[in-house]
């Protein structure tokens, strides 16, 4: 009986840990591909893709763009007016503008293993913490509070998960054209737009 | 009262033996399909990719021709990957499909799939380099400032693989696999990716 009473808790702590884990891998994992997909979107778009720089820069139809620094595990945004180490809560990405729609459209087939609304945050400048100074990039956060199933016998109920991409444009043709920016630290002034350098969004982080 | 029967704690084993075997069957059948939905996602992630970046029909279908699944078995398919006809004869399908983006001439109304009402461009818009649907199926139209995928399109990736299979022989019934309907026991995986079509592969 005692056997038994020891053996139960073990299998059944093991099959909640992972199924669990399971589905909190691919809620993570669909995240990431949201984030990358977002970011990789959102650098071809004002600002930063600046529109004065022409093409291939293309403007935003909607103004969302949150320039801050990301701070945080899980990230969130520190907004310049605000008080050091103050973390308002961001302003929800809006709809319309690309990194934003792009990166919801891949998350939202894992929304019903979150017990939250998806939420989808934009970073963009040349000071993000993350990344090497004076590149123009875009940073896109995908977050959500996912529930326990099985965990909730170890009473557990939700955790955060999160994933994140940054990304800026550079040329196609690093052979002969100039270097990218993630690896020169330039920004889009930097690069070539005589053909056959061509342009390509690159993830940098 | 009687005395307790050597016979009963064995029943009793038998009992929550079945149950115990069931949950262990069901572990490790949930972390095999992980592995190849994993495996399917990440599929998924470079096809977009390549599609994102202007590859073209050719090349997306020997990179997928190429994928590795584990778990995924081909009997019962013609082959591994990948077939037009529906419902599939592969054991791995992929679906390319765009949609307008703003770019174009005359600049059409951006239309993603994001957008409720929304459809993918026919593949009657499609150059015939580029994939329209099922990939192996290029689109109709000649190169010109109509024809699709253009700049700022979008692109969303469907994989699909029909030969992942529940193993564990307890389950397989609560899966409905039996001798007589699908005795592979395949349970179809997706995974899906929307990406922005950044131009033409040159």
């Amino acid at each position: 009986m005692v056997f038994a009473a020891v053996a139960m808790v073990a299998i059944v702590g093991a099959v909640a840990f992972v199924i669990d884990t399971g589905i909190f891998f691919v809620i993570q994992r669909q995240f990431q591909t949201a984030a990358d997909a977002g970011a990789l979107a959102g650098a071809w778009h004002d600002p930063i893709c600046p529109l004065a720089y022409g093409p291939p820069c293309q403007p935003s139809s909607a103004t969302p763009l949150l320039v801050g620094t990301v701070v945080g595990s899980p990230p969130s945004c520190k907004m310049p007016p605000s008080p050091p180490g103050a973390q308002p809560n961001c302003a929800p990405c809006a709809a319309g503008f690309t990194a934003c729609d792009v990166a919801l459209a891949n998350a939202q087939t894992v929304s019903q293993l979150c017990i939250a609304p998806i939420q989808v945050i934009v970073a963009t400048g040349t000071s993000l913490a993350l990344i090497k100074p004076k590149v123009n990039d875009i940073v896109v956060i995908v977050k959500c509070d996912a529930g326990y199933s099985f965990g909730r016998i170890l009473n557990l109920s939700s955790r955060t998960l999160w994933s994140s991409a940054a990304a800026a444009l550079g040329n196609r043709n690093t052979a002969t054209c100039p270097t990218n920016p993630p690896t020169s630290g330039g920004d889009i002034t930097d690069l070539s737009a005589t053909p056959p350098c061509g342009w390509i969004a690159r993830l940098i982080d | 009262m009687r005395a307790k029967q050597p016979s009963q704690a064995v029943v009793e084993f038998g009992l929550i033996a079945i149950l115990f075997t069931a949950l262990m069957f069901a572990t490790v059948d949930f972390g095999l399909l992980l592995n190849t939905w994993l495996s399917v996602s990440s599929a998924t992630r470079e096809i977009a990719r390549s599609a994102s970046v202007g590859k073209k029909d050719v090349t997306l279908l020997a990179e997928a021709s190429k994928l590795n699944m584990p778990s995924v078995s081909t009997a019962g398919f013609s082959k591994f990957c990948c077939d037009e006809p529906t419902p599939t004869t592969s054991a791995v399908e992929v679906k390319v499909e765009y949609f307008l983006g703003t770019q174009g001439s005359p600049p059409p109304i951006p239309c993603p799939p994001w957008q409720a009402g929304c459809t993918a461009v026919p593949p009657g818009s499609i150059d015939k380099s580029y994939t329209a649907g099922d990939l192996g199926t290029t689109g109709t139209c000649n190169p010109g400032p109509t024809c699709r995928p253009q700049s700022d399109d979008v692109v969303r990736v469907t994989v699909t693989a029909y030969g992942a299979q529940i193993i564990t022989p307890l389950l397989r019934p609560i899966f409905g696999c039996t001798n007589g309907s699908n005795p592979q026991c395949y349970v179809p995986l997706t995974s899906t990716a929307t990406v922005r079509y950044e131009g033409a592969e040159f």
